[in-house]
């Protein structure tokens, strides 16, 4: 038995209990589960159930419905605190599951669920920090190495793409701000994600206006020198410009310190605390080129004729041009985090509050738990809450992909950001602020952005050692070019040095997967799908078997009708009015699945009077004067009724999972109507996208055999393991990993967390339970199995964008560094300018960047507005 | 001897970077 199950108490809505009769008809159902059945607390007023520790709540679920009460499972109550919670004070961490009254809505599902893996970020994640000075992987390696290096970080993580670092562990909060300024960063703790986001955006628009006021100096310079160099004369030092040389040299001198004074300021850091960066590559290249050019101005006479050649103007220009790609580079990051600017837009800024009978616009911020809030049609939702008046259809599209407005009733849960479309409504503010469940998504999405998949860690690993090398090669280039070059050597050799170490470019190397990381997560988020760690977007792209629980992500996981059989050809809306009519008066399970078939067709209920419900056998009433029944077979068999000729009607419903409902008016059957648990209408697509994408599909139930073989027909499902235990749905995931594939698990309830957990990717149903999303990697807010194909397809691109720009990045560096050394010298008499490295060094880093971007134009196989056509035709 | 001394103070360029960067010892690396 799983943890979940043996430390849990479960809680199960319950359907159709109205006296203590039909607690002890539950208690009766339950007893083959528990050994003493009064431990089992039936609340007949909250229609509520609580399992005592140890019990399987599916199986209960299932034995209660059969009983004839319909029954979901609500929530798990933790009989044994989490660890993380026992010390933990928050909020966030402290709440219980024991207020669950009510069915929570799938997005507070989420909510909770992120609530509580944030609830363990705060016990385990501990601190945000807020990085600036860090530019390239090099940074983000030193940075990492200064975390961990204080006492008690277990764990650090340092993210370039949005400058944030955390740290778990038991670290204070200011010894790890000193262990990253001791590296030479500036660092500062992030107390409110949303206030920090919009000072870095405040920050990331001065610095990008700054970065190009500078580069048009520091360009200008320089492109003016090259000019002036070209069509006066040469850029040779003689005794007639020798004066203007050593100016200009003072001149470029000014512009490098008022234009990249943040290159060699960034640099000595590093370098004081033994690191090096981008930024020690810069302001050494520029560096060396103005000081060999100054020698040749102030001593010309020093070096041989052919080497008085000054290079002011490449220290001038390789500024002016880095400058450009960064500010280049600051304006695509600023794009890829678009999927959660898109989410905090959907924040309303005021709310209409009902305070002592009047109402009033009040800021978001003033709205207290508690508040009664007004929405009209057309107006978005600010707060979480609870409807108390009216009812409407509310656009949840935003928060989780599904397509088709959503019905609201008093006692419903609504969201914030949400878009109300019809009806005006007042509801109860539960959740306000930070709590709602935009904000937790919001939080989720931002933390899955900036956890890095273990392919990123390669590109670490190279570029803790790339700067360094790079400075060796630099040398070792210019030794080469001393001892074998042609004359002038030591121009040749300054220029050979210079552009090594301007060409190499780490700033690609660290941005290529975090960038990707980024847009892939926010893509996933689009379509409904929200990854938790960076890691199962690299593991859901390798997926080669997916296998699906049934009840619940297969199948709707509420009785439906399926088939309706006629005795009398072309009678089946009648058919279906007269069983209405008499099943509009039952509480029974089967008979929502009934009136929910008439409503969606809308068939008017026939006029029934007399209504009798009959234990264990059916129901009936009067019907134009003659008795109308509706129940088993063996009832109406028993009342001398001929059933034979639906036989077979009767046969297939039972192999396809279903009950036969049969109705009969007089001594005449009518038909027989098929209710089971109905296959979702795009189970099959979704399956079908699966296969193409070479997945195979498997299921796991605890069907009997031909049940479980009749649904894998329907639904296109490669292969299943039917009577499998909800605690054994685990060891059928362990088994397949053996087999050699890659699982993806899917399900929605608690007994699939175990199995949820134990796959190499988890798939939780955002329907489905808080367990089940917490054990899950990745979870579908939309109950669609769509969600699944969409997440892979996603995963698959942003890892072919992840390889393509780590590919690109080591080409251009292993391309780059050798053909600025002059290894083409030789054969092609080539060798590099230190401008066109410059140049070439800022187009690398952008070209990485503008390729994650180009993620962000992605269109999974799944077109949502065709589903979302399909599904208003339906 | 100009040679000498260029290849000589490229070698300890090189040495310096090796020691700077991966052997010399430093807080960060002290304190783990």
């Amino acid at each position: 038995m799983d943890s979940t199950t043996a430390n849990t108490k479960n809680r199960l809505s319950i359907a159709g209990a109205t006296c203590q009769g039909c607690a002890r008809k539950i208690r009766v159902a339950l007893e083959p589960l528990v050994d003493d059945s009064a431990a089992v607390d039936v609340n007949i007023e909250q229609k509520t159930v609580t399992l005592p520790p140890g019990i399987d709540p599916t199986d209960a679920a299932r034995r209660i419905t059969e009983a004839g009460f319909p029954a979901q499972i609500l929530s798990a109550e933790p009989t044994v605190a989490k660890s993380c919670c026992a010390s933990n004070t928050t909020p966030s961490c402290s709440s219980g599951k024991g207020d669950a009254d009510e069915a929570e809505a799938p997005v507070q599902k989420l909510a909770s669920a992120a609530s509580n893996s944030n609830a363990n970020n705060d016990c385990n994640d501990g601190i945000q920090l807020a990085v600036t000075g860090a530019t390239c992987a090099s940074c983000v390696s030193t940075i990492e190495k200064a975390l961990k290096s204080v006492s008690g970080v277990t764990h650090a993580h340092m993210n370039l793409a949005d400058n944030t670092a955390s740290a778990s562990g038991q670290a204070d909060a200011q010894a790890l701000i000193s262990a990253i300024e001791s590296a030479g960063y500036g660092a500062s703790v992030i107390d409110d994600p949303d206030a920090a986001d919009e000072r870095r955006q405040q920050q990331d628009r001065k610095r990008y206006r700054s970065l190009l006021v500078k580069m048009a100096v520091s360009l200008s310079l320089g492109l003016g020198m090259m000019i002036w160099g070209m069509g006066f004369g040469s850029m040779t030092v003689d005794p007639g410009n020798q004066t203007t040389w050593i100016n200009l040299g003072i001149l470029t001198l000014g512009v490098m310190i008022a234009t990249g004074s943040h290159f060699f300021t960034s640099a000595w850091k590093a370098f004081v605390h033994h690191n090096a960066n981008m930024d020690t590559l810069v302001a050494l290249g520029t560096g060396t080129a103005w000081i060999y050019s100054m020698v040749v101005a102030v001593f010309p006479e020093a070096l041989p004729e052919m080497a008085r050649h000054v290079y002011f103007e490449a220290s001038a220009m390789i500024i002016g041009l880095i400058n450009l790609g960064q500010a280049l580079e600051l304006r695509a990051k600023g794009k890829t985090s678009e999927a959660v600017r898109r989410l905090l837009d959907l924040r309303a800024k005021t709310a209409r509050v009902i305070r002592d009978g009047q109402e009033q616009d009040l800021p978001i911020e003033q709205v207290r738990k508690g508040d009664q809030i007004r929405v009209r049609p057309g107006e978005q939702l600010p707060v979480d809450g609870v409807v108390r008046e009216g009812n409407t259809r509310i656009d949840e599209s935003m928060l989780t992909g599904e397509p088709m407005p959503v019905s609201k009733a008093e006692g419903d849960e609504v969201s914030a950001g949400t878009l109300n479309t019809r009806g005006s409504i007042v509801y109860e503010a539960t959740r306000v602020g930070s709590d709602t469940a935009l904000a937790q998504i919001i939080r989720l999405v931002k933390k899955a952005q900036g956890s890095k998949p273990s392919i990123g860690r390669l590109a670490d690993k190279i570029s803790s050692v790339f700067v360094p090398s790079v400075m060796l090669i630099a040398i070792v280039a210019a030794l080469a070019w001393y001892n074998l070059g042609p004359d002038p050597v030591i121009a040749h050799m300054m220029v050979a040095a210079t552009t090594v170490l301007i060409i190499a470019c780490p700033c690609a190397l660290g941005l290529a997967t975090p960038m990707s990381v980024m847009v892939g997560v926010g893509k996933a988020a689009e379509y409904g799908a929200l990854i938790r760690q960076g890691e199962a977007l690299q593991t859901a792209g390798k997926i080669n078997l997916v296998i699906l629980d049934k009840t619940g992500t297969i199948t709707a996981g509420k009785p439906a009708v399926t088939q309706v059989h006629v005795v009398v050809e072309g009678d089946e809306s009648h058919l279906l009015a007269l069983a209405a009519g008499l099943e509009q008066h039952s509480e029974h399970p089967l008979a929502y699945a009934i009136m929910e078939k008439v409503r969606q067709d809308t068939i008017q209920p026939a006029d029934i009077t007399g209504f009798d419900s009959l234990n264990g056998k059916g129901v009936a009433g009067e019907y134009n004067g003659d008795t109308l029944r509706l129940g088993n077979r063996r009832w109406l068999e028993d009342e001398g009724l001929n059933v034979t000729p639906l036989d077979q009607a009767a046969q297939s419903i039972t192999d396809n999972a279903g009950t036969p409902l049969f109705v009969a008016l007089g001594t005449r059957v009518l038909g027989v109507i098929g209710v089971a648990d109905a296959i979702k209408s795009d189970s099959r697509a979704a399956i079908e996208r699966l296969h193409q994408a070479g997945i195979k599909v498997m299921m796991v139930t605890g069907d009997v055999d031909a049940t479980a073989k009749a649904i894998c027909a329907s639904a296109g499902i490669d292969d299943y393991r039917a009577e499998v235990l909800p605690e054994d749905k685990a060891d059928v995931v362990n088994d397949m990993r053996k087999k050699g594939y890659t699982v993806a698990m899917v399900g929605d309830g608690i007994n699939d967390a175990p199995a949820l957990a134990a796959a190499d990717v988890g798939f939780a149903i955002g329907t489905g339970t808080d367990v089940a999303i917490e054990s899950a990697a990745i979870t579908l807010m939309r109950g669609s199995l769509h969600g699944v194909p969409d997440a892979i397809e996603i995963s698959r691109a942003t890892v072919k964008n992840i390889h393509q720009n780590l590919f690109g990045a080591f080409i251009y560096n292993s391309l780059g560094i050798p053909i600025a050394a002059g290894l083409l010298y030789p054969v092609w008499g080539i060798l590099l300018s230190p401008i066109i490295a410059g140049a070439a060094m800022s187009m690398s880093s952008v070209t990485v960047v503008t390729n994650a971007n180009r993620l962000r134009l992605f269109k999974t196989s799944h077109n949502v507005d065709n589903f979302a056509k399909q599904e208003q035709n339906q | 001897m100009t040679s000498f001394l260029v290849n000589l103070t490229g070698l300890a360029l090189m040495a310096a970077v090796v020691w700077w960067f991966w052997l010399a010892p430093t807080d960060t690396k002290t304190k783990r």
